[in-house]
């Protein structure tokens, strides 16, 4: 399939055009991958409330659909998924409408002005989402020692950060933490594997990481 | 990690979209924000559809409009509308219940839904 056949960049470029025909279509397509980032939003501000509530959820989807649709114009098909690319607007988004405290003012046209903050940007995954996921699931927890217990704490939140890009469909993670963190992406890559090189001989070696050894994301 | 992939009930997104062609003072808003989300699920530009549909492309328009009564879409265009799996029954209720009320006095958003 070439890149101009991907039903995304066919849906994309619609909503580029202004045209809420294409939106209907993103929401229908895409809508369950945005309200999965609503979710973990929503969880990472503990709002477990909205959470469960699966009309005010979909109504936060819908917001963050229109977030997407707002900013189509400036998403490219070579990037990160659009419900990644927009993460900050989302949240802002959903913080505006649910009342919670925003912080972050950045938004992704900001991108530029990220590198070399990297650990704010992680903060947002790192510090929020990943924290809640811990705390659900202790072998997230296991896992976080293990990524923590070797290399420099820049690698770490790189490493990190690749991975949920990765896990959260971004098809080109390398470029969009490259963007983030003012790395190249080959670089972003290499640092990447490296750094779950060590990390594996950590799992391999330490009995506390024993749990990881059947994990995927070593596997060879 | 558990991730939940439930479809979206288009109804509620076309619900919305109604919701907003009403504050543009649509006559019709839902059948014109069903129009839109027959096209959308078509994935077709208006030209495309309006050709695909045999119908003039200003049919199309004035249907996404809100300017045509449910009742008067083209076919082709209600059958899109089904294509959707929206609850056709509770979007004709809505525009009933709609066309019984005082339209709505609110600032008219500058946004697609």
């Amino acid at each position: 399939m070439t890149e101009s056949d991907d039903p995304l960049n066919e849906i994309m470029a619609g909503m580029a055009a202004g045209d809420a025909a294409f939106l209907f279509a993103f929401i229908e397509a895409y809508g369950p991958k945005v309200r999965w980032v609503v979710r973990s939003i929503l969880e990472g501000m503990g709002r477990f409330d909205i959470v469960r509530n699966a009309d005010e959820l979909d109504g936060l989807m819908l917001d963050a659909c229109d977030v997407v649709f707002r900013r189509a114009r400036g998403w490219k098909p070579d990037g990160a998924a659009p419900w990644n690319w927009a993460h900050k607007a989302i949240r802002a988004e959903v913080a505006r409408v649910i009342g919670h405290r925003v912080v972050e003012l950045n938004t992704d046209d900001d991108r530029d002005s990220e590198v070399g903050h990297y650990g704010g940007v992680v903060s947002d995954l790192a510090a929020d989402d990943l924290a809640v996921l811990i705390t659900r699931h202790p072998r997230v927890g296991v896992l976080d020692r293990a990524i923590r217990s070797v290399g420099s704490e820049r690698d770490q939140l790189v490493y990190w950060e690749y991975r949920i890009q990765q896990g959260m469909g971004d098809p080109s993670p390398a470029n969009t933490v490259g963007a983030r963190f003012g790395l190249n992406p080959d670089n972003v890559r290499q640092l990447c594997r490296r750094h779950g090189k060590r990390v594996w001989s950590v799992i391999t070696a330490e009995p506390a990481f024993a749990e990881l050894r059947d994990h995927g994301w070593f596997a060879a | 990690m558990v991730c939940r992939m439930t479809p979206i009930d288009p109804t509620i997104v076309i619900e919305r979209m109604a919701g907003r062609l009403r504050a543009a003072g649509a006559p019709h808003p839902v059948s014109g924000a069903a129009a839109v989300a027959a096209r959308g699920h078509a994935r077709m530009g208006q030209d495309e559809f309006a050709e695909q549909a045999g119908l003039l492309v200003s049919v199309v328009e004035r249907a996404e409009r809100g300017d045509t009564p449910f009742g008067e879409l083209p076919r082709r265009i209600g059958s899109g509308v089904a294509a959707t799996g929206a609850d056709i029954l509770a979007l004709a209720d809505l525009e009933q219940t709609w066309r019984n009320q005082s339209p709505p006095f609110v600032a008219v958003p500058e946004r697609p839904l």
